[in-house]
């Protein structure tokens, strides 16, 4: 009852967040100074014109009411229509979640399992040469602009060696393999960045496992530091690196935006730039709001499934 | 060893400044005059090369290190102006207004500022104040958090008890008892967020979104050697390294003075 009761609670403060985020990123691009319609015309607009177009594009009604009218249409699965082509903007985005999608859960898997590595053998070798190198990778890792990474993974793999392409994207449903062939650069330069985040999480906790009584116990009665590490250990670190990860998520979904514009793929992140650039304020808002839930919605996952593996937090929960 | 962190972030962001500096008063060549023929390879006069439009690319990389200096302090001053008061508050209020202010930071906590950036360029135009602004809007929530479990932790200790027990006005033990305290910690988090920053400051101007046409910054540079990459690879390289180590230069500091804090603070940190 009371587990049921903090899921209640829980979906509420997803379902406020979002409403948060939704009218902040309406006012955002509707109340700021700044005349779209004349953006939209030029400079050199007649009056006449630039009301037709106010009228059109229904700039002159109140906000609220426009707030209002777009969210209903959001939550029936109608993001509107561009303001520049007139086309359906739910039309315009969703053949480039793929991509999008593909670059950020790819990214993020990588991350996961090349951190996990990094961490707990940084966490080991604390105190050994070894060690204290990949942690200087790390710190130098976190250093680096992921589309920087992305350049020079161009020069060295697709310029010199020619072993991946420079850019493109192959759609999973076409060619799988080429699709993979595809992404492996992108994914490995989004990848890098975090890898040196997450792994720094995973040492510190790898650390504190290795101080804990049961760690000491585990020892003693035969289990290798390795082997008691991945019986016992697994989990404690498991926990933080899911709330870490569910943290980045935001960051690499972002930083896919910006990588897809390193190896010239077409996702929501170059649809998103050319809305800017076009001053299209319908499909930027669309666009910003997927992304929002997208991060908001997977926290709000993260958070749960953190719930059922700890249970010193399902019991915490219980009792409040 | 045991402080080399420090050591080394302070001497990047000495260099870093140095760079600045003298970029101020003396430059190799005027950095957004085409000086030279295109593309030439590092050498004498131009150390680092020319690139695609004949501009000098030394020049271009101290020029752009004010900039990216100024964008990354002043977002982060900005931030902490208005994050630091709210986690303070936050932190002393024994109401559910402390609470709301900390749900509040909670929710737009690891809002990108990539994306709020990109929002106030479609609605404003992109430019060096919206970059900024952005960057330092979605950096407050974490000066908040900071501020706030920072101030809880000092709030626990017997002076600050005592000084509020023999009727000290609250905002006398805020300023001479919870600030000085929470001091260090707050430093750590600006140095980091500072490196975070310059980061972002990058990828936004790599994408067009930051400083205006006629500005070098490093993630401009980037963005133009890009369209190089198969004649002159070795211009990618120069803007890209100069982030790369004022970023690890901030993230080392805060490291670095992370060492320093009270064992009690150092968990927030």
């Amino acid at each position: 009852m009371s587990l049921l009761r903090s899921l209640g609670l829980r979906v509420l403060g997803l379902l406020a967040s979002l409403l948060v985020a939704s009218v902040l990123i309406f006012l955002t691009t509707n109340a700021l100074p700044g005349d779209i319609a004349q953006v939209i015309l030029g400079t050199n607009a007649a009056p006449g014109e630039l009301e037709a177009l106010r009228e059109r594009l229904g700039l002159n009604r109140p906000l609220t009411v426009r707030y209002l009218e777009w969210i209903a249409g959001v939550v029936q699965g109608d993001f509107g229509t561009s303001m520049i082509s007139g086309r359906d903007v739910v039309g315009l985005i969703a053949p480039r979640l793929e991509v999008s999608v593909s670059l950020t859960v790819l990214g993020m898997l990588l991350a996961v399992a090349l951190s996990i590595p990094m961490g707990a053998f940084a966490a080991m070798r604390r105190r050994r040469t070894s060690g204290l190198v990949v942690s200087t990778i790390s710190q130098v890792g976190l250093a680096v602009p992921s589309f920087w990474a992305g350049i020079w993974l161009v020069i060295i793999f697709a310029v010199y060696l020619r072993w991946f392409p420079a850019g493109g994207y192959v759609s999973i449903w076409v060619d799988p393999l080429l699709w993979a062939w595809h992404l492996v650069l992108p994914v490995t330069a989004l990848a890098i960045v975090q890898a040196s985040l997450l792994s720094r999480y995973v040492r510190s906790s790898v650390v504190e496992v290795l101080g804990e009584d049961w760690f000491r116990t585990a020892r003693s009665i035969g289990w290798s530091r390795v082997g008691a590490l991945l019986r016992h250990g697994a989990r404690n670190a498991g926990m933080s690196l899911l709330t870490v990860v569910g943290l980045q998520l935001a960051t690499v979904l972002v930083g896919a935006i910006i990588i897809e514009q390193v190896f010239a793929m077409q996702g929501l992140g170059s649809r998103l730039l050319l809305a800017v650039s076009q001053r299209d304020l319908v499909v930027v808002q669309a666009v910003v709001l997927l992304l929002v839930s997208a991060v908001l919605v997977i926290n709000f996952l993260v958070d749960m499934t953190y719930q059922v593996l700890d249970p010193r937090i399902r019991r915490v929960g219980e009792a409040a | 060893m045991k402080h080399s962190s420090l050591a080394v972030g302070g001497l990047l962001i000495g260099l870093i400044v140095a760079t600045a500096v003298v970029g101020l008063f003396w430059m190799p060549f005027d950095p957004n005059a085409l000086v030279g023929p295109r593309l030439q390879a590092p050498g004498w006069p131009h150390v680092l090369g020319t690139d695609a439009f004949g501009g000098d690319i030394a020049s271009r990389i101290i020029d752009g290190a004010k900039r990216c200096l100024l964008i990354g302090v002043v977002s982060v001053l900005g931030a902490g102006v208005v994050g630091i008061p709210v986690g303070v508050v936050a932190g002393m209020s024994r109401s559910w207004f402390g609470d709301v202010l900390a749900r509040a930071a909670d929710i737009l906590y690891g809002f990108p500022a990539l994306l709020l950036a990109i929002l106030f360029a479609a609605a404003l135009g992109g430019s060096t104040w919206t970059a900024m602004a952005a960057i330092a809007i979605a950096t407050v929530p974490a000066f908040v958090r900071i501020a706030r479990a920072a101030t809880m932790q000092v709030m626990g200790l017997g002076f600050v008890e005592a000084a509020q027990l023999s009727g000290t006005p609250t905002f006398q033990v805020a300023l001479r008892h919870v600030l000085p305290n929470i001091a260090p910690v707050l430093g750590v988090q600006a140095s980091v967020s500072v490196g975070l920053a310059i980061l972002a400051e990058a990828g936004l101007s790599y994408l067009g979104l930051g400083s205006g046409q006629d500005e070098p910054t490093w993630g401009r540079m980037l963005r133009e050697a890009q369209d190089q990459l198969f004649n002159a690879p070795l211009i990618a390289l120069w803007p890209g390294l100069a982030i790369a180590l004022a970023t690890l230069g901030f993230n080392l500091l805060g490291d670095g003075l992370r060492d320093f804090l009270d064992p009690r603070l150092r968990e927030i940190a």
